[in-house]
């Protein structure tokens, strides 16, 4: 079986017998493999069978096979049916026919040789009229070739043409391509300034890793030159605290995966580094780009703001205020460590769904909610005073402070609120409310009467009871026409400044009597007191009338006046005729001498309680008249020491006298001053102390001390000996006496414009001493 | 005899003080108040002793209108008085001196002595 071409397709075992393998290149078409005798007939029949479509049968070819000769009878049988697979193959068929040869041939000649030439020339006429048929048909081809030929050339004079335009176009294209390049290096200039402006640290490495490209910020980093293109990343220093750069890189390379770190160099600069895969746009991988942003600024301002944060928060946490962040419904979304003490709830417990709203008490949820609501919507930030109800049920008194913050586009965000404890504030204020109602109350009742005033002599405020007291209307107060220097007598004006200047010194006024004006003029007693407010210069006042205590003082001033005055006369009698009696028994050894001399004595102690009562009830009355002289002090106290030692035996007085200017003075009082003193001395100290009275002066002042050796004074008893009727404890019992002797001396030196003072320590003695001017 | 006027209203101290100058060597004429001194009908004495406190006219006035009278204005006035005041007072009234009772007899007698010769 062959095919078109003649190339075998299929052999049978047989037909091999017809075929001989030629030397040189193998093939598999029959008409070269079929032996030699049969190549002729076959290719006609073949041919034939072709052309004419149908079978062809050869009888007769003689071949030699081997060493005999054998008829073949040649079959070539083309497949012609339509849809059959096999259409288009060729069957040949190769049969043996030995008698055929004989039979078949005719016999024309019997001459051998004339038979087979005869043969010869049928078989070659045939052949001759295939051959014509076959020329005949190779020339029709030839004749359709030469069309095909012209038809060829035409359309090759087309493709001249297209030819031609193409190459316009080219030209065309080329223009353009220039203009092209123009534009990619104008396009390359500016990546390069983009580059180098945008000073980002760029580096491109290929595939094994050697520097391609790199721009000058990166070049910094690591120590790059121009001479560096082409060397391996491996041999290029940097200044980067990262070692694991090329193990990066190479892992990027790799994998395909981008490493994005931050670094920092030695010299403390801070990169964010970023390696990723070369990618063209073709999305093949061609190496490695390693990019550097200088984030030390950005570093420094995050450190920056990471260390306020920390200020801030450690402000916010240890506030003396607590501090509360919530929404515009009121929904805590931050509170610090100082809000959870004031409320009793944990921070987790605030801002995990509470509201401001569930912690503020009932009374005040009104009041609070409408400044909240105004001040989520309008912006208006206010204060409030009130209570938070604590997670035990207190209340706590807060002051509250909200403001509200608005985010970017200064829309309402959240709000602010600082709290205060003012737990404290609150139960101070109640005190204070409660002493003032008592303040007020003790003011109003009447009870005392009250004013405020200035050191200059107004009178600020004043209570009911003292307008009434000194007879102005409440008008006239308010109008500034009270003032405590016109309510003063002239005479008390020196008085009332002393007062002003100890409430300067000491902030307050000891009480102390005086006189007053009323509005009408008229004059009545009060007892004066006072205190400067803390911090002003405002003074409070109680004054209280006395007029009545002072009337019924003054009728026992009178009483005792007139009865002690009484009581001399008889008192002077007696006298006289007791020292008559003694006059008269002098001389005699009767005992009533000594009883006399006893009398006598008695006669003068009642004699001296007298006096003094009466010098007492003159002092309190201000009638004390001095009859000044001239006086040699030294004199006047020998006279005295000498009469009261004659009069008293037993003690010894010690006289130190420096030499004295005079002063001037009232004889017998001075005599009186120093016999009260010196009796006072005796009284108080032991028989055998003695007394010593020392006399010094200055350019100013002379000054008598007198010293006993006594039981000494308490510190708080000291001010007091001087007061009218005052008698040390110890004395009221062991010493008689009324307890005016030291008054009426102190009085005496007083009027005298001196002063007189005592010196003690209990168990020590005291010295009291008096000062007279020069 | 020197001779002394004492106007006393106190009959006890009238008594006393007229014992204590007799005793001395004078003539004592005793009243009780002033109107005799003040009428001239009194004797002129060498020396006045007088009470300040006395009822109607006091010893002060008496003593002033002794010292304003040409008869009797050299005549020495001792005032007595019950109030230590007496010394400045009586000074003040013209008198000469002054004692305050209750006083010692010593004392009046050196008073007196010392004003009666002058």
């Amino acid at each position: 079986m062959v095919n078109e071409d003649y190339n075998i397709v299929h052999l049978s075992e047989r037909a091999g017998r017809y075929l001989q393998i030629a030397g040189g290149e193998p093939t598999q078409n029959l008409l070269k493999l079929v032996k030699q005798e049969l190549r002729l007939e076959l290719r006609s029949a073949l041919y034939q069978a072709m052309q004419r479509k149908l079978s062809i049968e050869t009888r007769g070819v003689t071949v030699v096979i081997g060493d005999r000769q054998e008829t073949v009878r040649l079959q070539v049988k083309p497949v012609l049916r339509e849809g059959d697979v096999a259409k288009g193959f060729i069957l040949v068929i190769f049969q043996p026919s030995a008698d055929d040869v004989v039979r078949d041939v005719p016999v024309s000649s019997d001459e051998p040789v004339a038979h087979h030439l005869e043969e010869e020339l049928v078989r070659v006429k045939t052949q001759l009229r295939l051959s014509n048929e076959q020329h005949d048909f190779h020339a029709e081809e030839l004749k359709a070739s030469n069309e095909e030929l012209r038809s060829a050339a035409e359309e090759l004079e087309t493709s001249k043409e297209e030819l031609q335009s193409i190459n316009e176009e080219l030209r065309t294209v080329n223009q353009e391509l220039k203009i092209k390049i123009e534009e990619t290096t104008l396009g390359n200039n500016n990546l390069q300034n983009l580059i180098n402006s945008a000073n980002i640290g760029t580096i491109f490495l290929d595939r094994s890793l050697r520097v391609s490209l790199f721009t000058p910020a990166a070049g910094k980093i690591f120590n790059l030159l121009p001479a560096d293109y082409g060397r391996p990343l491996s041999d290029i220093t940097h200044h980067l605290q990262y070692k694991d750069i090329l193990a990066d890189t190479e892992a990027v390379l790799e994998k395909l995966i981008v490493v994005e770190q931050e670094v920092t160099t030695v010299n403390k600069q801070a990169f964010l580094m970023r390696i990723l895969p070369y990618r063209t746009s073709d999305d093949r991988i061609n190496g490695v780009v390693i990019s550097f942003f200088d984030v030390t600024k950005r570093k420094l301002a995050e450190e920056n703001l990471r260390e306020s944060e920390e200020r801030f928060r450690s402000i916010v946490n240890q506030s003396f205020a607590g501090i509360t962040e919530m929404d515009v419904t009121g929904k805590i979304t931050f509170v610090n460590e100082r809000m959870a003490e004031l409320t009793g709830y944990s921070r987790a417990e605030l801002t995990g769904g509470m509201a401001i709203q569930d912690i503020v008490h009932k009374k005040d949820m009104q009041r609070g909610g409408r400044l909240f609501t105004r001040c989520a919507k309008e912006g208006i930030p206010f204060s409030i005073e009130k209570r938070f109800i604590r997670k035990d049920g207190t209340e706590q008194w807060i002051n509250n402070h909200v403001s509200l913050m608005r985010d970017v586009a200064g829309n309402p965000a959240y709000l602010i609120g600082v709290t205060m404890d003012i737990n404290e504030q609150k139960a101070a204020a109640e005190a204070l409310r409660k002493s003032e109602e008592r303040f007020r109350l003790l003011s109003t009742s009447g009870l005392i009467s009250i004013a405020f005033f200035k050191a200059d002599g107004a009178i600020t405020d004043a209570n009911d009871a003292f307008l009434k007291l000194v007879g102005y209307s409440r008008e006239e107060l308010n109008r500034g026409a009270v003032r405590w220097d016109k309510l003063t007598p002239p005479e008390w004006m020196t008085r009332t400044h002393d007062a002003m200047d100890e409430l300067q010194r000491t902030g307050k006024i000891m009480p102390y009597e005086k006189e007053y004006y009323r509005r009408d003029g008229s004059k009545f007693w009060g007892i004066f007191g006072g205190a400067q407010l803390a911090e002003t210069e405002v003074g409070v006042a109680f004054v209280m009338d006395i007029s009545e205590l002072k009337a019924l003082e003054q009728q026992k001033d009178t009483f005792l006046g007139i009865a002690s005055h009484e009581l001399k006369t008889p008192a002077t009698s007696i006298k006289a005729y007791t020292e008559l009696l003694i006059e008269s028994l002098t001389g005699t050894d009767d005992e009533s001498a000594q009883i006399a001399g006893k009398l006598n004595l008695q006669v003068d102690r009642l004699a001296a309680l007298i006096h003094d009562l009466l010098e007492t009830t003159r002092i309190s009355g201000g009638q004390l008249i001095l009859n000044k002289e001239p006086l040699d002090l030294n004199a006047v106290i020998t006279e005295q020491a000498e009469e009261l030692q004659q009069l008293n035996p037993g003690r010894k007085i010690v006289l130190r006298l420096h030499k004295l200017h005079p002063v001037v003075a009232d004889r017998n009082r001075i005599a009186q001053v120093l016999t009260n003193i010196i009796s006072n001395a005796f009284k108080y100290s032991p028989q055998d102390e003695k007394v010593v009275i020392t006399t010094e002066q200055d350019a100013h002042k002379v000054t008598v001390h007198i010293r006993d050796h006594g039981r000494g004074i308490a510190a708080d008893a000291q001010q007091k000996v001087f007061e009218r009727f005052y008698r040390g404890e110890a004395a009221i019992n062991a010493a008689p006496g009324l307890g005016l002797g030291l008054y009426i001396a102190s009085e005496i030196i007083k009027a005298h414009s001196g002063t007189m003072a005592v010196d003690s320590k209990p168990g020590q003695g005291a010295t009291f001493y008096f000062t007279l001017p020069l | 005899m020197k001779h002394i006027v004492l106007v006393e209203d106190d009959a006890g101290i009238q008594d006393a003080a007229k014992t204590i100058l007799e005793r001395a060597g004078y003539r004592v004429t005793l009243y009780a108040n002033g109107d005799a001194l003040l009428e001239g009908a009194a004797e002129l004495a060498d020396l006045y002793i007088l009470d300040k406190q006395l009822a109607g006219v006091d010893g002060l006035d008496i003593c002033r209108y002794l010292k304003g009278q040409p008869a009797t204005m050299h005549i020495p006035v001792i005032m007595l008085s019950a109030s230590p005041q007496i010394m400045s007072t009586a000074k003040a009234a013209g008198a000469d001196a002054a004692l305050e009772k209750p006083f010692k007899l010593k004392e009046l007698r050196e008073l007196v002595k010392a004003h009666i010769n002058r």
